[in-house]
């Protein structure tokens, strides 16, 4: 997998980026249950 | 749609640990899918071995072989496995596998999130598995694990909670990359309406893991936290509601059945057009049924709770919402049909899986509209007839569909092609079995006999019978599927091409079989025909 060029680099950090929304969104899912909940 | 066409690409990087570092690290989806795809069928025969255990017992009245409370964590672990460690990781290895192929990427977006998604895998059940030989046995609950039933549990729970949690973090760690490698990682050139069906069906699957398993997620944790820690979310002498627990559960669980089967029916996409070929009937409103779908999992939960007593208004809205799914689905089997329909048909082992699929399915979707029925439910829930509808929709239905693509795929994985004769044997004793299995469970839930009972009156003892013979037949004949992937993966058969199937299209198939260590190293050109 050639990553060494600036396309692909570009391509790993928009994969990160989305990772980290999606798992924000699930993470907030998750806590604001039990909070919602709890409060 | 679009044809690939390969720009003369070398495959030179074929290098990679081997042994137990191989699959210990590896980060290649191929490799991944296939650790996906073993530890689905090991659990499948472990999951079935205790499903053989609840038949044994009721091959006839009064208690047999096991005691109640056994009994009864034979039918909790038999569910949760079934459900998280055969159907999700069986259907995630087949991402693996092939959406990369699919959709001309080298690899996954994130293929060291990926080796952990696996790997958390074998932990999590083996905190389920032994809870098995803990003072007190395994959970007994239930798969739904309702409160305060489950508050009851001994020893087993916190570790039955760790596992779901477990099993959950490597769901939404799965379904990240899946969306990542889909959204970001297409050919250039591949728009999203050009992508195959299981690709789509897969996305949307994704984003229904990242929205519901939090949810699951979060009722079990506060189940923990009134078992240990003194909250009341369920428990009413605190002020909590128990009945809450059940809304939030079947808020994650509805959109949890359409997890299982969505992936199933882009398999079924993939291979319809193949054996009939032809291209798939009516692509574009396959998408949609399968947004819609997804989309009206959300809505629909509180159908499992008909009995628990809500107001009139809320049972029709969930009736009406219930229903309002047979429109997207019936456009999923229309379409299948009419992919069919004057095709050149010929019916190899996936073909015939794919067509079992459909028709059995049906029956499944069928009896759910019979459960989704307000009035009608108060008569069918907690019978055997739900027992019947659900085994209809994961057993024929998800089941079914990943032994179709099993076969389907298998020449491509492993370079030689399948025993068809075996291929055929174990697909006509899979169909037979597995309605002499269920069918009569029908009749059995009509006649009022209850779900999760190791005992029952005499007048249901013909048809519990007959159940477990098919049981048993079903169980056995998968010891062909192992056999035929074994005999395949050594190299007895033929050799397969490129193609492996005549009606196959799809940049997979451009692809050697068994393909390149890295799939596509130089992104293959995607050209509007």
């Amino acid at each position: 997998m050639p990553i060494n060029n600036k396309d692909n680099n570009e391509v790993a950090t928009k994969n990160k980026r989305l990772a980290v929304v999606l798992g924000l969104i699930s993470l907030t899912i998750y806590v604001g249950y039990i909070l919602a909940y709890y409060f | 749609m679009s044809e690939a066409v390969l720009n003369g690409v070398e495959h030179q990087h074929d290098h990679h640990p081997t042994g137990i570092k191989r699959w210990l690290f590896t980060t290649n989806h191929k490799d991944i899918g296939t650790l996906y795809l073993c530890f689905s069928l090991l659990m499948f025969f472990i999951g079935g071995a205790m499903a053989l255990v609840i038949r044994a017992e009721l091959f006839s009245p009064g208690i047999q072989y096991v005691d109640p409370q056994f009994f009864n964590s034979m039918t909790t672990m038999h569910a949760l496995i079934m459900v998280f460690g055969v159907v999700m990781p069986g259907t995630v290895g087949f991402a693996n596998w092939m959406l990369p192929m699919m959709i001309g990427a080298p690899d996954m977006a994130l293929p060291r999130m990926n080796n952990w998604s696996f790997w958390i895998l074998p932990f999590a059940f083996t905190l389920l598995l032994m809870t098995l030989l803990l003072p007190g046995g395994g959970p007994a609950g239930g798969w739904t694990m309702y409160p305060p039933l489950m508050l009851q549990t001994e020893h087993a729970l916190p570790f039955v909670i760790f596992a779901v949690h477990f099993m959950g973090v490597s769901s939404v760690m799965g379904a990240i990359n899946i969306v990542a490698t889909i959204l970001n990682m297409r050919a250039p050139g591949m728009k999203l309406l050009d992508m195959p069906l299981f690709v789509w069906t897969w996305l949307v699957t994704a984003f229904l893991l990242i929205g519901s398993i939090p949810v699951l997620a979060g009722a079990v944790t506060m189940l923990l936290t009134d078992k240990f820690f003194g909250t009341s979310f369920f428990d009413a002498a605190g002020g909590g509601d128990p009945v809450l627990f059940q809304h939030v559960f079947w808020f994650f669980g509805h959109p949890e059945v359409y997890i299982l089967i969505l992936p199933a029916f882009g398999v079924v996409s993939q291979i319809i057009p193949t054996f009939a070929r032809k291209p798939l009937f009516g692509y574009v409103s396959m998408v949609y049924a399968t947004c819609s779908i997804a989309l009206l999992s959300f809505i629909v939960w509180a159908h499992h709770m008909f009995t628990v007593g809500m107001p009139l208004a809320a049972e029709l809205f969930f009736m009406y919402a219930t229903m309002s799914i047979a429109v997207p689905t019936g456009v999923k089997i229309f379409n299948w049909i009419a992919t069919m329909w004057r095709g050149e048909m010929t019916f190899e082992t996936p073909m015939l899986f794919a067509v079992a699929f459909v028709i059995l399915f049906t029956i499944g979707g069928f009896s759910g509209l019979m459960l989704g029925i307000a009035p009608v439910d108060f008569q069918y829930h907690d019978t055997y007839f739900v027992v019947a509808h659900f085994h209809y929709v994961l057993v024929s239905g998800a089941i079914f569909s990943m032994m179709a693509g099993a076969y389907y795929w298998l020449p491509k994985w492993t370079g030689y092609m399948y025993d068809e004769k075996l291929g055929k044997l174990h697909f006509w004793l899979s169909v037979v079995s597995v309605n002499l299995l269920f069918f009569p469970q029908h009749f059995l839930g009509l006649a009022g006999m209850p779900r999760r009972i190791p005992d029952y009156s005499t007048q249901f003892s013909e048809w519990n019978a007959i159940s477990s013979v098919g049981g048993f037949v079903f169980g056995f004949s998968q010891l062909i599927l192992v056999w035929v992937i074994i005999k395949s993966a050594r190299g007895h058969g033929e050799k397969a091409t490129a193609q492996v199937w005549e009606g196959a299209n799809g940049l997979e198939w451009t692809l050697s079989s068994p393909p390149p260590y890295h799939s596509f190293e130089v992104p293959p050109k995607i050209s509007r025909s």
